[in-house]
């Protein structure tokens, strides 16, 4: 669904990504992980289309360039790192945003938008706005956001970019919002989020895309990415990893660091 | 829904603002000042006016209240549309230098329109317009780069077309006959004094056209609110949105200008305030700003003409006493960061 092949991402002359040569598929949840400036984030905005690259990125079998806007929107959403907070903007307003693409009337909007709100269990603040919000709060409407962009009748073939999605919620509303990205990519749907979580990662991804120095190191099921001997040269730090009692999944352990 | 209740009682806040002023400026001046005169056009009330009031009130000051409305809307609907842009409240139309650029090409016709053949307001308006669109375009080309609008540069290219828009006009000055000299003078201050029946059509359809323009896009516009870049993911083509925004303002401005000279501020303090009411989402503000600009700008019209009687001020005096202090005050606001909307 997303086939990239590329060769460099180049910032004038600083090198931002190297080589990458992957295909992601329909129905998959990658979650992108790595240290602090691994190439993250870059490797989220060339995909969104942002960054200038060399090679080839294509969608749908579409080259990513030649794409444009309007048509983009239902088949692609996008959450920032940096999520705005318009001041006196709602929260279903800022959802309803999410169907600009769509014409369709703002009160048809706004029940979508409501609805989104409800199962990401954010409808008790869909009439507060933006700016009173808390860090967490904000997060799950931005969700409700790009999941109410992609609501379409016929779901499928479709990309959700996430930065971070669940770097402010709570235990409960982790879940929650992981278990509903699952959802959308059962329908058929790409999801690729940076995740900094590692046992969330283990638990909902499909796939673990492992990033060093903008290289690609690794691109393989958890079980394949999460073993000691890879996670403590990424990570710099003693790691023990064991077996989620219940589910079969690896769960990472760290060691505390003493001055 | 709370917040739809609120701000639709500032839309009719707005409103009885604007019928306040209206009533105020048309049935009070410095010669003729009768609180029944607007009533005296309904048939079978009271007593019909006189001839001299008829004049006053027909001729005089409808069409000043008229163009007072337009302009007092046009000018805050505009600021609001920058603003939202360059997701900055100090992003004012006067400030940034369109107003300057308009009054500098249009003050060029009419001082030396006569020497190379073009003369009329016709004229005058589409150089406005040019020069709107002139340092509109420069200033947001060299204040925009690739994360968006340096909020910085944008005022300090303000402040350098400013200053060079004022020593065109000194220079033009030069040229300039006794005639043209006291029309500029009094343009650089802003009037609506000239306000006449017959340039009124051109008016309204410069700033008519940009006023409907502008509002049609407010959705695509709104979505600037959560950054140009989160506006494309959505599915707007920022780059014929930014485009496009940026000749309807200049057509609003230029028009404005053409008319009324420069009256700085009202694009800033207009949308600050209404953003302070209703909140950002354009859907609601860009209605609540043009009704208050037009409200203020018409209740600001009638000090101006009366504060000094028989004598009038120019209102940009008036908006420039106020808006200054306010701006400095902006500026304190946004150093400190409280400023929670952009």
């Amino acid at each position: 669904m997303l086939d990239i092949n590329i060769t460099h991402v180049n910032y004038g002359h600083k090198r931002l990504l190297g080589a990458f040569d992957l295909s992601l598929e329909a129905g998959e949840f990658v979650a992108v992980i790595g240290e602090n400036g691994a190439g993250k984030s870059t490797l989220l905005n060339t995909l969104a289309g942002e960054l200038d690259y060399h090679g080839s990125i294509q969608l749908n079998g579409r080259e990513l360039t030649s794409w444009i806007p309007a048509h983009l929107a239902p088949v692609r959403a996008v959450m920032e790192q940096k999520l705005s907070a318009p001041f006196g903007l709602t929260v279903a307003e800022l959802v309803g945003m999410g169907r600009f693409w769509s014409h369709e009337p703002d009160y048809a909007a706004h029940q979508r938008a409501l609805n989104w709100l409800e199962r990401l269990d954010a409808a008790k603040f869909a009439e507060r706005t933006m700016d009173t919000l808390s860090g967490g709060e904000q997060q799950r409407a931005h969700i409700a956001r790009c999941l109410c962009q992609l609501d379409v009748t016929v779901p499928g073939e479709q990309m959700l970019l996430l930065d971070e999605p669940t770097s402010a919620l709570d235990v409960y509303h982790q879940h929650s919002v992981l278990a509903e990205l699952r959802r959308f990519t059962q329908q058929g749907n790409l999801v690729v989020a940076v995740m900094h979580d590692l046992n969330l990662a283990s638990l909902y991804a499909d796939n673990i895309l492992l990033l060093a120095d903008g290289e690609l190191k690794h691109f393989a099921k958890p079980e394949a990415v999460f073993r000691t001997e890879i996670l403590e040269q990424t990570y710099r730090s003693p790691v023990y990893i064991s077996e989620h009692p219940s589910i079969r999944k690896p769960m990472i352990f760290t060691e505390p660091r003493h001055l | 829904m709370l917040m739809t209740f609120e701000r639709r009682r500032w839309l009719i806040a707005g409103t009885f603002g604007i019928v306040a002023s209206s009533w105020l400026l048309l049935s009070s001046g410095p010669v003729l000042s009768d609180w029944r005169l607007p009533l005296m056009w309904l048939p079978g009330f009271g007593t019909p006016m006189s001839e001299l009031e008829q004049t006053v009130v027909t001729q005089l000051r409808l069409p000043r209240l008229v163009l007072g409305l337009l302009v007092g809307a046009v000018l805050a609907q505009s600021g609001t549309a920058m603003q939202t842009l360059c997701r900055n409240p100090l992003a004012d139309p006067g400030l940034i230098g369109i107003s300057g650029g308009a009054a500098v090409f249009a003050l060029a016709v009419i001082a030396l329109g006569e020497q190379i053949g073009i003369q009329g307001s016709i004229w005058v308006s589409l150089a406005a317009f040019l020069g709107a669109l002139l340092t509109t375009f420069v200033v947001y080309r060299l204040a925009g780069g690739k994360t968006g609008v340096d909020v910085a540069t944008l005022l300090l290219a303000g402040v350098a077309i400013n200053a060079l828009a004022g020593s065109l006009l000194g220079l033009l000055s030069y040229y300039a006959d006794d005639d043209a000299l006291r029309l500029m003078s009094f343009w650089q201050m802003g009037s609506l004094a000239g306000a006449s029946w017959q340039q009124l059509p051109l008016g309204i359809v410069l700033m008519g056209v940009s006023s409907i323009a502008l509002f049609m896009l407010r959705k695509p516009i709104n979505t600037l609110l959560l950054g140009e870049r989160q506006a494309r993911y959505l599915g707007v083509n920022t780059v014929s949105l930014k485009r496009q925004l940026i000749i309807w303002v200049a057509l609003g401005v230029g028009g404005a200008v053409a008319l009324t000279g420069m009256i700085g501020f009202v694009g800033l303090i207009i949308p600050h305030i209404a953003r302070m009411l209703v909140g950002a989402n354009i859907r609601w503000l860009m209605p609540v700003s043009m009704l208050f600009g037009a409200a203020v700008l018409v209740l600001t019209d009638w000090i101006a003409k009366t504060i000094v009687a028989p004598a009038e001020l120019p209102i940009g005096i008036i908006t420039a006493a106020v808006g200054a202090p306010f701006f400095i005050y902006l500026l304190i606001q946004q150093k400190r960061r409280l400023h929670a909307g952009y």
